[in-house]
């Protein structure tokens, strides 16, 4: 039986998962076999293997949504199954035989795949499809969280034995690994600040740092920009970003794609500055599949010859999927529209580094007719959450992220603080406990029901960074995304290209806005009514035509709402 | 023998906390602090006679003019020159590219300086015709010989700098004024890195021209002198001409020019920087160049000591008993790592402000064979052992980090 590799489904590897019985064990009681339930469709597939091509089937189930790739054997003991039906499931020694003899598939092979499928609730019960999918869904995600205390307690046993600042500080608390029975248990250890991470960079590493260096390999040092509180650097492994990306994004194959042009602000790091020197198109090519498009200061006058350039790149790359920040995309966007150009094929937009606004989410869904989907990324940690369609955050299987209202754990759809640890091997080398990311989010009322990702712990929203809140004279928080969700949520916003709100000091507001077309004007009325209804009805607001709005967050990035008063620190959750 | 804990209560930015501790001001020769008597004279001018200079008659505007004027003679006289001959300027770079502009370069006719220029000591130049630079003997210091050798029928002026902004090295610039005039040619000297360090005296230097930046001596950004001799500013063509540059405009637009040195600044000037200047002036004054000389030697000998010890760096210093100003740039023996970085590391994990990269040097890497910049420590006055003891600390801990290797990036 052919060796199968399960590329897609990472959480269900049937193959990779089994334990054949031990030699001498008690022979297995055959049991009774149930029908494989009809709704799980299966479909041949010839992929290259080693020196031949090997068999594999594509098995799908329609209430669960759950897509597994099987191997031969796995493939043929489902066929079976569902091509006996009867006399299979009533005969198991009849299938056993059938099995054994007809298809060469072990005893202890079609056991244990038997066993998978009922985990799986794959095999026929008399229960209806949406109680099944929620069964499924809730014992994915208790595996999932299972296997995520698991890593939680393994990290911070790696922290505490290996991580001079941790060894230290966990040792003053009192704490270890053992004090963690459940992730809420999380709340007991304390947290790192940014500041934290500058103060005490040089402790942050593991011992075997310094002892092992041809063990870590080829190293990178990564900063932060700074727009989120005061900027960091963090020491990853090389691959750390790629890893990170496959890993988070894998059960959206085939959208974790591995071929994309990343456009990012023109100083997104200190350590990736590519703005005042245009590199070669060459040596823009990272890890061997992501373009660096070469970036530009000011995405509101950009001008048709850098769009130009652009598509040539694109043209001549042929990424699979766009990468970066959505407001420097959407010049492209914008290009393309105009000009009525097409560029091949995209497969996927992924965007992070900001929020990205609707007017610029939608018109990269309408140019590039292709799934437009969040991440959540920061430069110490990697990709550590990706939106699925439904809308949710799912956080990937190397980060823990907790969401903090005044301390505690936010409640189903409350907004909080964005606390990040980080579990992976790969984030060894400066490994974050309880990391504050200057981020805000709301929790997921209820679990999202979405199906390649729903085992993973969701984020209801990513609400932005905690420094460009802006607190109403009445005292209420009001995130870039809800400045957003309530300027896009009418017609006026056809005529946006860019905007800013901006909260000035006398408590007045400014909205700057770039129309799309200068010609045409802005329905001023419905605007300020829908913002007032958001920052209250006695807000005084003033619209501001512009031709541009700089970037003015370090590192060149956008954002799309702040405040010039003191912020009010009682109102922050 | 300076009272430093009173001379840094005088430099309030010394105060401010990083990853709380006070920082560590290690960035003096990309620009000094500046000191409360440089504020003061600042805020004096716009809190209580803001006016401008020159052309009007009221009294604030007098007040104005004379204490523009009076800076004048400060600076002038800071320098051992005349008020006539001395302009104010934004910096050294607007200074070099006013004599660039003003000797009607050609673009078959060059200049020769060396390979320790800055780039503000090139490109004014390079912006109207060629540049030849000399390269330096072993000691590290510009050949003169060879600079000789590189004059020829369409050489049209001399430049160097007194003191490198990389290798902190000091050039006696008599030699070279004696040779530019054995030449017939104008010795322009970039004097920007020696204003705070060294006593200066054009006079004795016999140079054509000498270029300060007042904020590298504690005055405020947009400030600086371009001196010269009388003859040579006034056979310069004043690039700029604009108010308070002509004493009449007639009828037919034709015009008189002003004399030196008003025909040489058109427009409002930067007054409150002049008035800054002047103070900054002042206080070097006060404090004393001999101890302010003896001071920064003393920490740049400790400092070099201190990272003569380190593993994993390449100190680009001029051989032992070379004059040198109070700074030193290392280069990192692993290339990959860039010099920005471990800059960064400092600063945001020890709260030490040093400089990395190429310094607007490049052609002076490029001769060292120096591919990742390097990394720059300099010192002034207020700086102490004790920060010295901190810097090599956190540097040893750093370059230990580092030496794991690794790439920067994402």
């Amino acid at each position: 039986m052919a060796s199968g590799v399960n590329t897609r489904s990472r959480p269900y590897m049937l193959t990779s998962s089994f334990t054949p019985p031990p030699t001498g064990a008690a022979p297995v009681t055959r049991p009774h076999f149930p029908l494989l339930r009809s709704e799980i469709l299966l479909e041949p597939r010839y992929l290259p293997g080693l020196g031949q091509v090997d068999l594999h089937y594509v098995a799908y189930d329609a209430v669960t949504d759950v897509e597994l790739w099987v191997t031969a054997g796995e493939g043929h003991i489902m066929r079976a199954i569902q091509q006996l039906r009867g006399e299979f499931g009533t005969d198991a020694i009849a299938g056993f035989v059938k099995l054994h003899f007809e298809f060469d598939v072990s005893e202890p092979q079609i056991t244990a795949c038997l066993r998978q499928l009922d985990a799986l609730q794959w095999l026929a019960k008399e229960t209806p499809p949406h109680a099944l999918r929620e069964l499924c869904s809730q014992t994915r995600r208790d595996g999932n969280r299972a296997e995520k205390l698991a890593r939680l307690k393994d990290s911070i046993q790696r922290m505490r034995e290996e991580v001079p600042y941790y060894r230290t500080l966990l040792g003053e608390h009192g704490l270890t690994e053992a004090d963690l029975n459940n992730l809420d248990e999380l709340g007991r250890f304390p947290r790192l600040t940014k500041d934290h991470l500058r103060e005490h960079f040089d402790r942050l590493h593991p011992d075997s740092l310094r002892e092992h260096k041809a063990w870590w390999g080829e190293l990178v040092w990564r900063s932060s920009s700074g727009s989120t509180g005061p900027r960091t650097q963090a020491l990853a492994g090389a691959d750390n970003y790629a890893y990170t990306l496959y890993e988070t994004l894998g059960p959206l194959a085939p959208l974790r794609t591995s071929r994309q042009c990343l456009f990012i602000p023109p100083a997104c790091t200190g350590a990736t500055c590519h703005m005042e020197t245009a590199i070669p198109y060459e040596k823009r090519i990272l890890f061997g599949n992501t373009l660096l498009m070469n970036a530009f200061r000011n995405a509101c006058t950009v001008s048709d010859a850098v769009m130009e350039e652009y598509v040539s790149e694109i043209e001549r790359f042929k990424p699979m999927g766009l990468m970066g920040a959505g407001s420097y995309i959407y010049p492209l966007a914008r290009y393309l529209k105009r000009t009525k150009r097409k560029l091949p094929k995209i497969d996927f937009i992924h965007l992070h580094v900001e929020v990205c606004s609707r007017i610029h989410r939608r018109l990269l869904e309408e140019v590039f007719e292709c799934p437009v989907l969040g991440c959540y990324v920061s430069s110490e940690m990697g990709f550590a959450a990706v939106q699925c369609s439904r809308g949710s955050y799912h956080v990937g299987p190397g980060f823990h992220l907790e969401i903090l209202a005044e301390g505690k754990p936010a409640k189903p759809g409350q907004m909080g603080r964005l606390v990040a640890t980080t579990l992976t091997t790969h984030n060894r080398l400066t490994p974050l406990l309880r990391y504050e990311l200057g981020d805000l989010a709301v929790a997921s009322a209820e679990p999202c029901a979405c199906s390649p990702l729903g085992h993973l712990d969701a984020i209801a929203s990513i609400e932005g960074r905690v420094a460009e809140v802006i607190v109403t004279g009445e005292g209420n928080v009001i995130t870039p995304r809800a400045v957003d969700n309530a300027i896009t949520e009418g017609p006026w916003c056809e005529n946006i290209a860019y905007y800013n709100l901006v909260q000035e000091k006398g408590g007045r507001y400014l909205l700057e806005v770039v129309p799309q077309d200068k010609q045409a004007g802005f329905d001023n009325e419905g605007l300020i009514q829908t913002l007032q209804r958001l920052l209250g009805a006695q807000a005084e607001i003033e619209i501001k035509p512009r031709e541009e709005i700089m970037p003015t967050l370090p590192a060149g990035r956008y954002r799309l709402c702040y405040s010039k008063m003191e912020p009010d620190l009682k109102a922050m959750p | 023998m300076m009272n430093i804990s009173a001379i840094r209560a005088d430099f309030p930015q010394l105060a401010r906390e990083v990853v709380g501790r006070p920082i560590v001001y290690f960035d003096n020769a990309a620009t000094s602090l500046k000191p409360t008597p440089v504020l003061g004279a600042m805020e004096g001018y716009y809190r209580t006679y803001c006016a401008n200079i020159h052309r009007g008659k009221h009294l604030l505007s007098e007040e104005a003019s004379a204490a523009y004027e009076a800076s004048r003679e400060t600076v002038a006289k800071f320098i051992n020159a005349k008020s006539v001959e001395t302009i104010f300027v934004r910096g050294a770079t607007e200074g070099i590219g006013l004599v660039a502009a003003g000797l009607s370069l050609k673009a078959n006719e060059n200049v020769v300086g060396t390979v320790l220029e800055h780039h503000s000591n090139i490109l004014p130049w390079r912006g109207y015709c060629a540049y030849r630079g000399a390269p330096l003997t072993p000691d590290g210091l510009p050949d003169l010989e060879a600079a000789e050798a590189l004059i020829d029928e369409h050489t049209r002026a001399i430049t160097i700098t007194m003191c490198s902004n990389v290798t902190g090295v000091i050039v006696e610039v008599e030699p070279w004024a004696r040779m530019a005039h054995q030449n017939g040619l104008p010795l322009l000297v970039d004097a920007a890195q020696c204003g705070a360090h060294l006593k200066l005296d054009v006079e004795k230097m016999d140079c054509d021209f000498l270029v300060l930046s007042g904020h590298k001596m504690f005055g405020p950004t947009g400030s600086g002198i371009l001196y010269g001799k009388r003859e040579r500013l006034e056979s310069l063509r004043p690039p700029t001409l604009g108010g308070g540059t002509v004493n009449r405009v007639y009828a037919d637009y034709s015009f008189d020019l002003r004399d030196l040195p008003w025909r040489l600044e058109a427009g409002t000037p930067d007054i409150a920087a002049v008035i800054g200047l002047a103070a900054a002036v002042e206080y070097i004054e006060e404090l004393g160049l001999d101890q302010i000389e003896a001071r920064t030697q003393e920490l740049s000998d400790s400092l070099a000591a201190h990272l003569g010890n380190l593993p994993g760096i390449q100190p680009c210093s001029p051989a032992p008993g070379i004059k040198r100003t109070s700074l030193v740039s290392f280069a990192l023996e692993n290339e990959k790592l860039s010099s920005d970085y471990i800059t960064r590391l400092l600063s945001d994990t020890y709260g030490i402000m040093v400089r990395g990269g190429h310094h607007c040097a490049h052609p002076l890497h490029e001769y060292l064979k120096i591919k990742s910049g390097t990394v720059r420590a300099s010192l002034q006055f207020y700086n102490t052992e004790e920060e010295i003891d901190y810097f090599s600390h956190a540097l040893s801990n750093v370059l230990n980090l580092v030496a794991v290797g690794g790439r920067v990036g994402i």
